[in-house]
């Protein structure tokens, strides 16, 4: 995913020389090529995230289009409150972008899992947010984003498999069907990040048990459109957020939100971390394990709530 | 002593007020101001308003009548606080109507107590201390690149050096080598609860820009021939920074080195009157007092 979008934006920049890097001394050799052929547009800002941030926003204020690359939390939180009067506040064109978030850093302990990054970011206005579910859906989100004058937040994880056959195009569609046939399904999940691979795995086990589920990823987290969510009324009973990712605030939460202000007789099930820090530390398939973000957990989940919804039915 | 006279550089046109009288109407203007709307930040206004005043006169290139002329040079008041005073240099300068001043913080107004970017004249908005410094040395960074020849002043409060941030800013410019970045640091010593150096040690301050490799020099921020020296000349390839030596509040002898007045507006009253009256008695010749009726006005 991150290689995804390091060479999108590195074909970007041979045709706008706007663009602009600035790394917060991250990315160990994967900006060799982009230095190289742009060595004047390539800026090392040191281990700094405020200052490197405000100086993005005043960089574009001047005309540049600049991409911020770090990782987890430190061009997010650390700096939150730059991205929000700077960046955000005056229009100016800067791209957050992260890699390696949500558990992605999963040995590495609390300092380095990026798993409310949606939540403190979502609620800034004039920021848009991106957050790809492979290599595709990456491509299509640089080319958006660059497109577009403006604040953005690119959030990448680690896995970029691709799932779609076809490029991903701007303007990128709010929900994209990566799996599913027929009209309606008894279960939609709508996913957003790398995690949709477990999506993936857990529709093929929910179809062994004769439970059809489509799979949509959500590319771009903000603006969403409520129609993309709300055009699933009458196509399924329940609608599955899966997101590496809290469940405050995030994907989950902005579902969440267009349901309650559209009755739509879909039921939510979210799926994130359930308002915890991990006490243990371990791979990320580890860490997914253990907070119920695996293929085997997700399908649990989905059939005990299919089960409650059939009892609350008045079904056997 | 020599009189600055202010311009216009895109229409050449000269304006006829020196430095020593714009800086006393900035200063007239901040007490009216924070009289009428109850702001606070009156003592912040007046520390700064010769350093605004010198700038404004003949320092930066700059078209009010085209705030945006690209050949413009930059100002940020990163200490967004002091905005009264912005506003007042401003409105003098041509960029809006000087009657525009007295809704400063008034309801449906633009002039907000923090510096918004959405006036003419006003490059970015600052008000959350160690954000402007760093924007605007994005600013010479992007100007640089762009072969511009123009240069960014960074107004800052001593106060707001506490902010890590501005001392991020500081090693990435030295290491970049950002000569037509000047950070001006209006060293009045009182911040919120009191003295900087009982706060946090921020003295001796010359000397850590020096050692963040910066060409410094400490002067009196109320002397307007050092000033305009000091912000005129720039370094072959450093960063400068001026730490300007001023007094809270100065020249209103009961506001000055106060940290009340960090806070406080002139109350109707003794408060106003003898405020006005001080101003009054150093007011340099050939400017008028844009309040002077205001007396019979209340009457």
């Amino acid at each position: 995913m991150r290689s995804s979008f390091i060479e999108t934006l590195t074909e970007l920049a041979a045709g706008d020389e706007s663009i602009e890097v600035l790394t917060g001394d991250l990315g160990f050799g994967i900006w060799d090529d982009f230095a190289s052929r742009y060595p004047d547009r390539f800026t090392n800002a040191g281990i700094a995230e405020q200052n490197m941030v405000s100086m993005a926003a005043g960089m574009a204020l001047m005309g540049k289009k600049v991409f911020v690359y770090s990782i987890g939390n430190f061009p997010t939180l650390r700096c939150l409150e730059q991205i929000r009067n700077d960046c955000a506040g005056h229009g100016a064109d800067v791209k957050i972008v992260s890699a390696g978030t949500g558990l992605s850093y999963g040995p590495l302990g609390i300092s380095h899992h990026a798993t409310e990054d949606l939540s403190a970011l979502r609620a800034i206005p004039d920021l848009r947010i991106y957050c790809p579910s492979d290599r595709v859906e990456t491509a299509g989100a640089v080319r958006e984003m660059a497109a577009l004058r403006g604040a953005c937040y690119l959030r990448l994880g680690r896995d970029g498999n691709p799932l779609h056959r076809e490029p991903v195009e701007p303007p990128i569609p709010c929900c994209l069907r990566v799996r599913g046939e027929g009209n309606s399904a008894d279960v939609v999940f709508l996913v957003c990040g790398d995690v949709v691979t477990e999506a993936v795995e857990a529709r093929s086990l929910l179809a062994q048990e004769g439970i059809a589920a489509w799979v949509c990823t959500v590319p771009r987290l903000k603006p969403l459109a409520s129609d993309a969510i709300l055009r699933f009324s009458g196509k399924t009973g329940l609608l599955v957020t899966v997101e590496e990712h809290s469940i405050i605030g995030g994907l989950g939460s902005a579902a969440a939100e267009v349901m309650a202000e559209h009755p739509c007789g879909l039921r939510l099930l979210r799926i994130g971390l359930r308002d915890i820090f991990p006490e243990a530390v371990g791979s990320r398939d580890y860490l997914r394990g253990e907070y119920g973000l695996t293929a085997d957990r997700i399908a649990g989940e989905v059939k005990r709530a299919l089960d409650k919804r059939a009892c609350q039915d008045g079904r056997p | 002593m020599k009189k600055w006279r202010r311009w216009d550089a895109k229409g050449g046109k000269e304006v006829p007020m020196n430095s020593e009288q714009l800086a006393w109407r900035i200063r007239r203007h901040v007490i009216e101001m924070t009289n009428r709307s109850h702001a606070s930040h009156t003592g912040s206004d007046l520390s700064v308003a010769d350093i605004l005043a010198v700038l404004y006169s003949g320092v930066l290139r700059y078209s009010a009548k085209d705030p945006r002329w690209e050949q413009r040079d930059l100002l940020v008041l990163s200490k967004g606080h002091a905005s009264a005073a912005l506003y007042a240099a401003l409105a003098e300068s041509g960029f809006f109507p000087v009657e525009e001043l007295l809704s400063h913080c008034r309801d449906g107004s633009r002039l907000s107590g923090h510096v918004t970017h959405t006036l003419p004249g006003v490059e970015c908005s600052t008000g959350s201390l160690g954000h402007g410094f760093g924007m605007a040395m994005g600013m010479a960074y992007a100007l640089r690149k762009s072969g511009r020849d123009a240069r960014v002043f960074a107004v800052l409060g001593d106060g707001e050096c506490n902010e890590g941030s501005v001392w991020e800013t500081a090693m990435l410019a030295a290491r970049l080598g950002l000569r037509n970045l000047t950070a001006v640091v209006d060293y009045n010593q009182l911040q919120g609860l009191g003295r900087c150096d009982s706060i946090t040690r921020l003295s001796p301050l010359a000397e850590k820009w020096s050692a963040f490799g910066w060409n410094s020099l400490e002067i009196d921020g109320h002397d307007h021939a050092r000033l305009y020296r000091a912000l005129a000349a720039r370094d072959e390839n450093r960063p400068t920074a001026i730490i300007a030596d001023t007094v809270k509040g100065y020249p209103i002898s009961f506001m000055e080195s106060q940290v009340l007045w960090h806070y406080r507006f002139p109350h109707d009253g003794w408060e106003y009157d003898e405020a006005v009256l001080q101003l009054e008695r150093r007011r340099p010749p050939d400017v008028t007092d844009p309040y002077a009726g205001r007396k019979q006005e209340r009457v």
